[in-house]
């Protein structure tokens, strides 16, 4: 129960953003349930989910929040997305729009996070390559222009789906070790061992004294 | 059965309850007062879509002249569809090619693009119900979605919009497939399958009335092809978390503070999940089923929905013990899943909590134990589909209620709750006992006059109520008989119930065990009684505090009394 010993080191949380229809509430589900739904609700407003995961030995829980492709961050306010250490921009390989679409998400998003959010590009749907509208090669070069990493998936078949969430909380990991993501942060989007349940998730003191930097 | 007792919360104790007959335009039933009250009772006949749209202030009611006011409808969707739907290509001294914003090429362009996007979310509506599936049914969705959004283009298309047209549109089909052959004029004319799209426009731009103001995104204005353009600068709140700010500040403060600072303390606001609540007008917090009770319920206040603050707050402060006792990613989780307790549960809430004194506040339910990881809530949200038969999960008491025993009924004394400010319930371990004590003193005290009244009132009892009404009367009966036995067992500080020790002391008291026969009702402890005792078995210990009955234990019985 979650009002037990706490049995991970860190909380991560991440945003997933992009255009409606491209699959961003199938990709946090298939990588918090490992399932596909085929017939996803739209999402309105926010929803969220978490999943443990172990990075160097380091339990982490990685708290997602979806966002509504619609809303391009006006719906909820900013604070919920600024506060963020990993955000996934996710654009449909099929729908060309989605695509052309992604330097405006990238404005929003490096507008309301914080410099040392690591942003992952995902193009979903890779299981349609017969429908295919976005080639690799020119998505790989936006992300390599960005400083993005990048990546195909697929919610449905689960294709790099893990490795997208892994990578980015990795990425995170790293940017601890390296003492440039600041934990003192009040917007790192990460959040060292929680204290007692029921305190205020921003108001908890940092804990540093495992930490490795 | 805990659904009685909530509907025994919803009824109105004031109004006479005038029956309605479905497919049957006769008045005083179907009069707008009548009409109201019955929604909020949550037994509108068919055609219910009529009945929303009067209620709506869409149509008048059968005294008015429907058969017009429909007509005025029918000719204004189609002037507005022939106006929006105009070929470029007749325009002279234009080109394909114009940039200009005047430019009907242009705005033809624009319209392809926003249909497409409508087309992509109505495609995707309720994938369970096969009626969605249809294409037609997809096409008169996109074109009312379309038309609307061209019309009304501050707010445009925006998603969720589908959500509340399906569910107009889904009762108006069912009206019609419902419908009994021998209708009266009106009733023919409004049930004509070639207006279907004429009505739920009508229908859809009355509910919108309320509802836009959740959709607008502050003061930006989507384009003409229904996107939203790139935020350079801090946008101004959106109205909708203005008016979620206002409901937490302005009401749950006042009716729930501890509520309200526990929210706050974990960092969570109402637009995490209000934004979807209100949206959606809930369509997503209940099983589909509910969803038409529930609205009808929502509708009663007319077209401004002025009373949703109300609803909001109630959806809160019946998750109050959750929340309260759990951390805070828990407690968000269990706000962001649709809601553990029946709709016509927090309907009863919200009534209490607007009207207190004329409502019973509703006995808190246990909701279900949430489950420690959070999943996203579309995974849960398809419990149930739209029912297609008619029957009303909730209008049918009588025959059920005589089957099986649930909690007794009790209404706490809403007026109590409102003056103490929080909500006394669920204090501390025992004191759900004492509550259920104060709670049957009350009951005591009120059911025996009530019933009396209630059968007075109606000298011929209708046939459905004959049931329900014998019940009441008995249970007041047995009541009032023990009442001057009874009043010591009110001084009660612990109960034990089926306790068979003879332990007795000033602080341990072994008061009450009812035992139901026939009663749909019974002791509110849930320990097993052998059916065949006939009467309340009572144990009566020295500790006289109550006096008259009109001393009965408003508020924390336990505390007080141990004091």
């Amino acid at each position: 129960m979650t009002s037990g010993p706490y049995n991970y080191s860190y909380i991560f949380k991440y945003i997933i953003i992009g255009d409606m229809g491209v699959g961003k509430s199938c990709l946090l589900h298939q990588f918090t349930d490992k399932k596909f739904m085929a017939d996803c609700p739209h999402t309105i407003g926010v929803e969220f989910g978490t999943r443990i995961i172990e990075v160097a030995g380091q339990k982490i829980k990685l708290q997602i929040w979806d966002t509504a492709g619609q809303e391009r961050f006006r719906a909820v306010t900013r604070s919920y997305y600024r506060g963020a250490a990993g955000a996934l921009m996710v654009y449909d390989i099929t729908r060309r729009s989605t695509y052309n679409h992604l330097s405006s998400w990238l404005t929003d998003t490096r507008n309301l996070t914080n410099p040392s959010t690591v942003i992952f590009l995902i193009g979903n749907k890779s299981d349609l390559d017969g429908q295919r509208d976005v080639t690799y090669e020119e998505a790989k070069q936006f992300a390599d222009e960005n400083g993005l990493m990048f990546v195909e998936a697929s919610a449905k078949t689960g294709q790099n789906v893990e490795e997208a969430f892994l990578e980015t909380a990795k990425k995170i990991y790293q940017s601890i070790q390296d003492g440039r993501l600041d934990l003192n942060a009040a917007e790192s989007g990460v959040q060292h061992k929680p204290a007692s349940p029921g305190r205020p998730l921003a108001a908890q003191p940092p804990a540093r004294d495992n930490c490795a930097c | 059965m805990e659904n009685n007792n909530i509907l025994l919360c919803l009824r109105s104790p004031t109004k006479d309850r005038i029956e309605i007959t479905e497919y049957d335009l006769k008045l005083p039933a179907w009069s707008l007062e009548s009409l109201k009250s019955a929604a909020i009772e949550l037994r509108l006949g068919r055609p219910r879509s009529l009945a929303w749209a009067i209620m709506l202030n869409a149509l008048p009611p059968p005294s008015g002249d429907i058969i017009s006011s429909l007509e005025t409808h029918r000719n204004f969707y189609n002037d507005l569809k022939c106006k929006l739907s105009m070929d470029p290509r007749a325009v002279i001294g234009d080109d394909p090619l114009s940039q200009n914003d005047e430019s009907a090429w242009k705005q033809h362009f624009c319209d392809i693009e926003l249909k497409a996007l409508i087309l992509q979310d109505v495609v995707r509506t309720f994938p369970d119900e096969v009626y969605f599936r249809e294409k037609e049914v997809q096409d008169l969705m996109v074109d009312v979605l379309f038309f609307w959004a061209r019309s009304h283009s501050h707010v445009g298309y925006r998603q969720g919009m589908h959500e509340i047209l399906a569910p107009l549109l889904f009762e108006l089909h069912l009206d019609r497939k419902f419908a009994p052959v021998n209708l009266s004029e009106t009733l023919k004319y409004y049930l004509d399958v070639n207006y279907l799209e004429h009505h739920s426009y009508m229908l859809f731009n009355a509910v919108m009335k309320g509802m836009e103001k959740f959709y607008t995104t502050g003061d930006v204005v989507p384009s003409a092809s229904g996107r939203l353009p790139t935020c350079k600068v801090v946008h101004n709140p959106n109205e909708v978390v203005r008016y979620l700010e206002k409901v937490k500040d302005e009401y749950l403060v006042s009716c729930d503070s501890q509520l309200a600072t526990r929210l706050v303390e974990h960092n969570i606001s109402l637009e995490l999940f209000g934004i979807r609540w209100l949206r959606l007008l809930f369509g997503r917090e209940f099983p589909r089923a509910e969803i038409p009770h529930l609205w009808g319920f929502l509708f009663a206040d007319g077209p401004m929905l002025p009373h949703l603050h109300y609803f909001v707050v109630a959806m809160l402060v019946s998750l109050r013990d959750t929340l309260l006792s759990v951390e805070a990613g828990f407690a968000l989780s269990v706000l962001m899943r649709p809601s553990p307790l029946p709709a016509a549960h927090v309907m009863a809430l919200a009534l209490s909590l607007r009207r207190p004194r004329h409502y019973l506040r509703p006995l808190p339910m246990r909701p279900l134990a949430p489950s420690p990881d959070p999943v996203p809530a579309s995974h849960r949200r398809r419990r149930s589909s739209y029912s297609d038969s008619d029957t009303s999960p909730w209008c049918v008491v009588p025959a059920a209620a005589e089957q099986r025993s649930g909690a007794l009924p009790v209404a706490e004394a809403a007026e109590a709750a409102e003056a103490a400010g929080a909500v006394a319930e669920g204090v501390a371990e025992g004191a759900d006992v004492a509550r259920e004590l104060a709670a049957l003193a009350l009951l005591r005290a009120r059911l025996p006059p009530a019933a009396a009244a209630l059968h007075a009132a109606l000298p011929r009892v209708p046939p459905r109520a004959a049931a329900p009404l014998h019940q009441i009367l008995q249970l007041a009966a047995l009541l009032q008989c023990r009442n001057h036995a009874l009043v010591d067992v009110e001084t009660a500080l612990e109960a034990a119930e089926g306790d068979a020790s003879e332990k007795v002391g000033r602080q341990e008291i072994v008061p009450i065990a009812v035992v139901p026969k026939r009663s749909p009702m019974k002791a509110p402890t849930d320990t097993k009684q052998p059916s065949g005792a006939k009467e309340v078995q009572l144990k009566v210990f020295h500790q006289t505090e109550c006096k008259t009955t009109s001393d009965f234990p408003f508020l924390d019985p336990l505390r007080t009394r141990t004091d």
